[in-house]
C-alpha cells in the first residue's frame, strides 16, 4: 500500500510555484474568481477566512501552474465533486 | 486597550481590504489608515510600534500611528534628521534594522529605542503614493523581521495603507492582453458550470468542484475541458 502524498496547502503551493501574486490573481479572474488582488494574498496568507469554493478557485489556478509543469495537482481541495 | 484591539484580527483585515477595493473610501480612509495601524501590531508578538511617514515639503510627520511609542520613535528620527523611516521614505528601499548592532548608523533613534526596550525595525517603502512614504514597524526583539511571514504581512498591509493614502489603486497595470485572455477563459468556464448545472442539476460551486474532478481525472487544464463542454454542448 502507498501512503498518499500530502497535498499542499494554498501557502506551501503559492511558495512552491514561485508564482508572483499578480498571476495568481489573473489565473482566478480567468476561473471566474471575484476576489480583488490585495484579497487574494490575503486569503493565501490565511488573514482572511476563505470560503470553500474561493479556496478551490485558488487551489485551481496553483494547480494549473502545477500541470503546466508536469505535476499532478499537489495543492489540496476542500470540495469534491456531488457526481464522483 | 482599544475596541479596535479586542476586534479580531480577521474582521480587521476585512475592514481594511474592502476599504482598498473603494466601497466607502473617502468617508472611511483615516478610521481604516488606523486599523491598518492595529494590524501592523498584529504581525507578530513582539511589535509594539506601528506608523506610516510621509515626506512633505515641510519636513516629515506621521500622518497615521498605532500608539504613543510609534509617534515618539519616528519624532526620535525626524528629530535628528536621521532613522531608518526616513531612509525608507526619501530613498525608496526596505530599512531593517537591529539594535544595538546596527543602530550605529541612527545614533539618536538606537537611543531613544533602547530606552523603550525596541530592539528592532522594519521601514518599507510605500511605492506608488504620491508623497514619498514609508510604513513602520517596531519589536522587542531583534530578528523578528528577519522571517518570512511577517515580512509577506508586512509587505501585504504597505500595499493596503497606500491604496488607502492614495485613494486609488497602486498595482501595477495588468495588459489588456491578459486580461483579455483570461475573461475569455473565465466566460468559457461560467459557460461549461451552466451547462453542468443545467443537465445535472447542480448549484454553480458543484459544477465548478465536478470540472476540477474532470480535469484530474484526465489529466487536463481545466480549460481545455470547459472548452470541449462548450463546443460539443453535451455532458459525457
Amino acid at each position: 500500500m502507498t501512503a498518499k502524498k500530502p497535498e499542499l496547502t494554498l501557502e506551501d503551493g503559492m511558495v512552491r510555484s514561485g508564482m508572483a501574486y499578480q498571476e495568481l490573481w489573473l489565473r482566478q479572474v480567468g476561473l471566474g474568481g471575484e476576489a480583488g488582488r490585495l484579497e487574494v494574498e490575503a486569503y493565501v496568507l490565511g488573514l482572511l477566512d476563505v470560503d470553500p469554493y474561493q479556496h478551490d478557485l485558488l487551489a485551481q489556478s496553483l494547480n494549473e501552474h502545477f500541470m503546466e509543469i508536469g505535476e499532478d495537482h499537489p495543492v489540496g481541495y476542500w470540495r469534491t465533486s456531488p457526481v464522483e | 486597550m482599544g475596541f479596535e484591539q479586542l476586534k479580531p484580527q480577521q474582521e480587521l483585515w476585512t475592514e481594511v481590504l474592502r476599504a482598498t477595493a473603494g466601497s466607502g473610501r473617502e468617508a472611511r480612509t483615516d478610521s481604516v489608515l488606523q486599523t491598518a495601524m492595529t494590524l501592523g501590531l498584529g504581525i507578530t508578538s513582539a511589535t509594539v510600534g506601528c506608523s506610516v511617514t510621509e515626506k512633505t515639503p515641510s519636513g516629515f510627520h506621521s500622518p497615521v500611528v498605532a500608539n504613543e511609542l510609534s509617534r515618539t520613535l519616528d519624532l526620535a528620527q525626524y528629530d535628528a534628521g536621521a532613522g531608518p523611516c526616513l531612509t525608507a521614505a526619501s530613498e525608496g528601499g526596505v530599512r531593517r534594522v537591529h539594535m544595538p548592532s546596527e543602530g550605529e548608523r541612527y545614533a539618536h533613534f538606537a537611543a531613544v529605542a533602547e530606552q523603550h526596550g525596541v530592539r528592532s525595525s522594519l521601514s518599507l517603502p510605500l511605492v506608488g503614493a504620491q508623497q514619498p512614504a514609508a510604513l513602520n514597524f517596531y519589536a522587542t526583539t531583534s530578528s523578528v523581521f528577519d522571517e518570512t511571514r511577517p515580512r509577506q504581512v508586512a509587505d501585504l498591509l504597505a500595499r493596503c495603507v497606500t491604496v488607502l493614502l492614495q485613494r486609488g489603486p497602486v498595482d501595477q497595470p495588468v495588459p489588456v492582453a491578459e486580461l483579455d485572455a483570461a475573461l475569455a477563459r473565465r466566460g468559457r468556464i461560467r459557460r461549461a458550470q451552466d451547462t453542468l448545472a443545467a443537465r445535472l442539476t447542480l448549484s454553480r460551486e458543484d459544477a465548478f468542484a465536478e470540472l476540477v474532478r474532470r480535469s484530474r481525472a484526465e489529466g487536463r487544464s481545466i480549460h481545455d475541458v470547459a472548452g470541449d463542454l462548450c463546443d460539443s454542448g453535451t455532458t459525457p
